[in-house]
This record gives structure tokens, sequence and C-alpha cells, in this order.
């Protein structure tokens, strides 16, 4: 096995063979019992490669690939990886969808191949085969809806790969090397990767093609989704451009936006898409601030919040199959009828609210001190805001509006148990690695000399929340919270939904009558010359009509005379 | 959905309730409803309380404040959740508003 590792056997390449495999298998249980023993392959991997390096480096056409690189970076987002494919594996037990079963693996192997890339090409190859196959998950809906936004994804996530080799090949040419790592953004190309990774990592004002297409992705998709693309696009970025100051900036703008969007949203797993938007932001301002604790608290964070993301898309995933939608305003009391799933969605709000003895309350903890000890203390502010707006949209409503709130009436059964068994062991790591936060931390990049329990974390903290929980209190009390009514929000994905769409509609129109005008003054034009034409040579033209001998005889003799007049002149 | 398992009459009893869920009825009492309030209102005191006879070791100028991360909380979830009335305003349309022709056959 170790001489397979050394020669390049990463652990993506068990689970994408096991994806292809799925694609071809007509059998559910063979496909089933691929999906579980693929990341299990891949943790044997893991486990197994002997120290920390790069394997599999070869030279194909002059260049170099490195398809194997395992350090301390890519160790932390390969595990994540592995064991959200295997959680995954399990809540998608019941599903019986080939396309879904295949494209889920292959997906995530190539963000696992993404993530170990040691060079720019391997990086792009993974980064694009992650965007066309994922798109699957969406299209698995099967109504044009998802499909119209399984193009539009596609569409920006194709141009993020664009980017990537445009600016890789310019950053390359500039550089002299291309492996992947430390990025110069000011170099040839530096922007261009920035860029493209900022596309994947949802930053502000190309976030919207996250929460237009996980909403419509399956029940079993949209867990699938939460958990890899964006994370490697943030991967990409500690990789890349960690300490770029701007970067803070940036984070702190996408943790305080999808804020105020996620209090006015009704579907509760459009909600979600926006938390999910909010929870990169902190990760982006960690690897703003660029020092040890920063990357930490970045890496940290993408651990336990993959876990509790993925919780929480698998209880709204559980209400979606069960009640057939996940709009607040139709939704609540659901405990009674699905009190595991209810319970499961409080720990998954718990940890995601950073209370004290989850997970995310370690892992927060690190970059809220990495951005405090760098000095940003407008950041700072704003993430702690940003952090009462997590308990508001992802502690709170989820849970409140799904499964409590006002009764409506919905008695359905409980999730099957594949699904329950994939939330207890999902709830069970967010309050594991919130109390044994040891093992989190050893394994993160950088030494950690932090300790998240001390009575300023916790009772500032605990502060912060229950302010937040009283505030909610007697905002209902006095009826001020705003109600949860059917309808959408726009967004940035207007301008190409509307505006674009709109454009593209009126230039087609356009163009239509433009060709149409063009074709009928051509058809008239012609017409006109063929008239012309005909009445000159046709049998009945004026060419063939009998004319007087005489007037030919002197229009021959005139001609004759100027033909001799020439010849002379020009004798 | 490709997910078709879908069903709307649960096996676990008569009133649809899940026997689980029997125990914790009471959520929808009145008075639970009413309970949050004060409790969350006499934590928030007490955590108050802690901060003043155990002064935090600040960070930023700004945590340097006594009840920082308490008006942090409040005015920030006041905040979002007020902010929402405009903006529900400014940027809701119907649910439609994407729909193309044949979406819903």
């Amino acid at each position: 096995m170790t001489d397979l590792i050394t020669a390049g056997l990463s652990p993506a390449i068990p689970v994408i063979l096991a994806g292809l495999l799925a694609a071809l298998s007509p059998s559910y249980t063979l496909r089933k019992m691929l999906m579980i023993a693929a990341p299990l392959a891949a943790a044997a991997i893991w486990f197994m490669t002997p120290e920390v390096g790069i394997f599999g480096a070869m030279d194909l056409a002059g260049f170099g690939f490195e398809t194997y690189r395992f350090d301390p970076l890519s160790r932390v987002w390969g595990l994540i990886f592995i064991l959200a494919i295997f959680l995954n594996s399990i809540y998608a037990l019941h599903d019986r969808d080939k396309l879904a079963d295949s494209s889920t693996l292959i997906y995530s192997g190539a963000g696992l191949g993404a993530v170990f890339a040691g060079d720019l090409l391997t990086l792009f190859f993974f980064w694009e085969l992650t965007a066309i196959s994922s798109v699957f998950l969406i299209w698995a809906s099967r109504n044009p809806e998802a499909f119209r936004a399984g193009l539009r994804y596609l569409t920006v996530h194709v141009l993020s790969g664009v980017l990537l080799l445009a600016g890789a090949v310019l950053y390359a040419n500039h550089s002299g090397s291309w492996q992947f790592n430390a990025i110069d953004v000011n170099a040839p190309g530096g922007l261009l990767i920035l860029l493209a990774f900022g596309i994947k990592a949802a930053f502000p004002l190309m976030h919207n093609w996250l929460q237009d297409a996980y909403p419509k992705a399956t029940a079993t998709g949209a867990v699938v989704l939460s958990a890899f693309t964006t994370k490697l696009a943030i991967y990409a970025l500690a990789r890349g451009f960690a300490g770029l100051d701007i970067l803070v900036w940036v984070g702190a703008v996408m943790v305080a936006f999808p804020v105020f969007y996620a209090v006015i949203e009704n579907d509760l797993r459009k909600v979600l898409a926006y938390s999910l938007n909010n929870q990169l932001g902190f990760m982006v301002a960690g690897i703003g601030v660029g020092t040890e604790l920063g990357l930490n608290g970045a890496a940290a964070h993408a651990f336990v919040h993959i876990i509790y993301k993925a919780l929480l898309f698998m209880s709204m995933g559980a209400v979606l199959m069960r009640v057939g939608h996940t709009k607040a305003s139709e939704l609540g009391g659901l405990y009674k009828s699905m009190p595991f799933t209810a319970f499961f969605c409080l720990i998954g709000a718990g940890a995601i609210s950073a209370f004290p003895l989850f997970s995310g309350f370690v892992a927060k903890a690190l970059t809220l001190s990495a951005v405090a000890y760098g000095g940003y203390e407008i950041p700072f502010v704003i993430l702690v805001f940003a952090s009462a707006g997590v308990l508001e949209h992802s502690g709170i409503k989820i849970p409140y509006f799904a499964f409590f709130s006002h009764d409506r009436g919905h008695r359905v059964k409980e999730a099957p148990w594949n699904m329950l068994l994939a939330m207890g062991i999902a709830s069970f790591l967010c309050v594991y690695l919130g109390v044994n936060y040891g093992v989190l931390y050893s394994l993160l990049p950088y030494p950690v000399e932090y300790e998240p329990y001390t009575f300023d974390h916790v009772v500032g903290q605990m502060q912060l929340l229950i302010a937040a929980l009283f505030a909610f209190s007697l905002l209902v009390k006095l009826k001020w919270y705003p109600q949860e009514v059917r309808s959408i929000n726009l967004d940035t994905d207007w301008f190409y939904r509307r505006l674009g769409d709109g454009l593209f509609r009126w230039i087609g129109a356009m163009s239509g009558r433009l060709s149409a005008s063009i074709s009928g003054r051509l058809n008239a034009a012609g017409k006109s010359v063929a008239d012309k034409l005909f009445n000159l040579f046709s049998p009945a033209g004026a060419l063939s009509r009998d004319v007087p001998s005489g007037i030919l005889a002197i229009w021959t003799s005139v001609l004759l005379g100027l033909v001799m007049v020439i010849a002379y002149v020009a004798g | 959905m490709t997910d078709d398992v879908k069903n709307t009459h649960p096996e676990a009893s008569d009133d649809g309730v899940h026997p689980a869920a029997k125990p914790f009825l009471w959520l929808d009492h009145p008075l639970t409803k009413a309970i949050p309030l004060y409790l969350f209102g006499g934590l928030a005191g007490l955590m108050l309380l802690l901060e003043f006879l155990n002064p935090f070791h600040a960070v930023s100028k700004y945590d340097d404040v006594f009840g920082f991360y308490e008006i942090e909380g409040f005015v920030g979830f006041c905040l979002a959740v007020l902010m929402g009335w405009p903006l529900r305003r400014l940027l809701g349309r119907p649910e439609n508003y994407y729909d193309q022709e044949g979406d819903h056959d």
C-alpha cells in the first residue's frame, strides 16, 4: 500500500473510481456498497500516507504534475472531505438515483484531488471536474427550474475554471513554475487566480450562484454540495493568498450581508445557503489575517463547519423529503412527528451558533482572536455582530420555524433510519469536537497554543448569545419579528436572470427583426434585378422583341464606326 | 424530487404524534412561550454581573467597553431582524417572479 501511495495513489483515486463504477452499475446494492467503501478506502490511504511530502509527481508533455501533496494544510482538508463523503453516503443510502450516486462520488473525489494537487494544472483539472460533476446533483431534481439553475451554476463555475487556467498560465510564465504555493496577487495572473478562487468561495457580488443552485438540488444533493465546492475554494485561498489584507475586509462583508438576507428568506434551505456564505466569511477573514492563529482558525472553522452545516442541510433534507418543501411560512410543529430530526437540528444549531461545548465555539474563537490580535478592530466588531446574526438565522430561525413555532398540522413519518444515523454521527461530532477540542487542534496546520475555555471567552460568548436570544424573545412578544411570507428576494442573480436574460431576449428579438428587414430588402432588391433581367432576356423580354432591321443596321454602323475611329487613333 | 419515500401517514400513533415527542408537548403551552423572555433577560443580567465581578482582558478597544458583547448581541440581533421590514419591501417579489413557461406543467 505504501508503495502505491508513494507512486501517487491519493485518497481521491478510489473515490473517483467508485463514482465511475457506480455510473455503470445497474445494481442499487453495489452502488451503495461502493459509496460506503470509497471513503473508507480514502481514509485508509490518508492514515497510511507515510509522511508529509509530495507523491505521484510525473512529467507529461513537458509539464510537471504533482497529484498528491500531503502537508499540514492539505491533510486537515483531506480528512474532513473524507469524513463528509462518509456521512453523505450514509445519508443517501435510501436514494436509488444512479446519477446522483455516481456524481456524488466523482464530485467529492474531485474535491479531494484538488486539495491534494501540488501544481496549478492538476488543481485546474480537478477544479473543473468538481464543477462538471456537481451540476448533476442539481439536475437530479429533474424539474425545469433546477435545470436552469444548474446551467447557471455550471456557467459560473466553468468561468471560474477558465480564469484559473488563464491566471495559471500567466503566473507560471512569470514565475517559471507551475507549483501551487503562495501567489503574489500583483504578479501577472495573480489577480485572475484570486478571482477564480473568489467566485468559488462566493465572495460578495459573486455569491449568488450558491443561493440560486443549492436549494434547488435534491435533499441529498444539497448536503453533498454544502461540503466541498466552497471549502475547496477556502483551502485554495489559504494556500495561495494567506495574509492578503483585503481578504479581512472581504470576509467582514461576507459575514454581514447574508445575515440580512437570511432574515427575510422564506425557503429554509436558502436560509442555510446564506448562512453558509456567512460562515465562509469567517474563514476568509482568518486567511486575510494570515497569522498561524488566523490560518488555524480558518482550517478549524472549515472542519467543524462542514459537519454542522451538513447536519443542518440533512435535517432540512429530511423535512423536504417528508413534507415536500422547506418553506418557513408553511412549516411549524414538526417536532411532534420528527422529534429525532428536530433534536439533531438543534445540535447543529447549537454548534453553528458557537455555544460553549459545541464545535463552533472552539473553532470560531480562534478566528475572532486572530482578527482582534491582528489589530483589525472594525472587522472584529462586524464579525461579532455576525455571530449574533448566525444565531438568528441558523440557531433560531431554522429549528424554530421548521419544528416549533405554529403547528401547521403536518403529521409525517420521522426521517428514515439512515438519515437519522448520519445526523446522529454528525451531532456526536459537533459535541465531541467541542468538548475534546484537542483532537481538532492537533489536526490544524500549525501548533496550537490556545485555550478556548477561559472565563473571558465563555462568558463573553454567552453574553452575546443570551442577549441575542433575549432580543428574539422580545421582538416576538412585541410582534416586531417579520412574519414569514411566500416570496422570493432579489439578489445579484437578478442581473443575469432578469436584466441579462431580458437583454438577451431583446437582442434576440431585435436581431430577428433586423434579419427579417435585411432579408426583406434583399429580397425586394433581388426581385427588382430579377424582374429587370427577366424583362430584358426572357422570351418576352426587350432583347427578344422584334425590332425594325433599320434600327439594328444603324446601331451596327455606329458601333463599327466607333471601332474604326479607335483603331485609327490608336494606330 | 428523487427522494421518493414521501408520505403523510405516520404509523406511530393515532393522533400522528411520535411517541418520542409526547413528553415534550408542553412546549406548545402558552406559558412555555412566555418564559424565554424573562429567562433570557435574567440570564443576561447575570452575565453582566459576572463581567462586573471579573472584568475581561480586552484585546481591542471595543471589547474594553463594559457589556460590549451583550450590546452587540442585542443591538446586532435587533438590527438584523428589524431591517427585515424595509428590506422585504425593497427586495421581496412574488414566488413566481422568475418562473418561465412550462415550469409547473
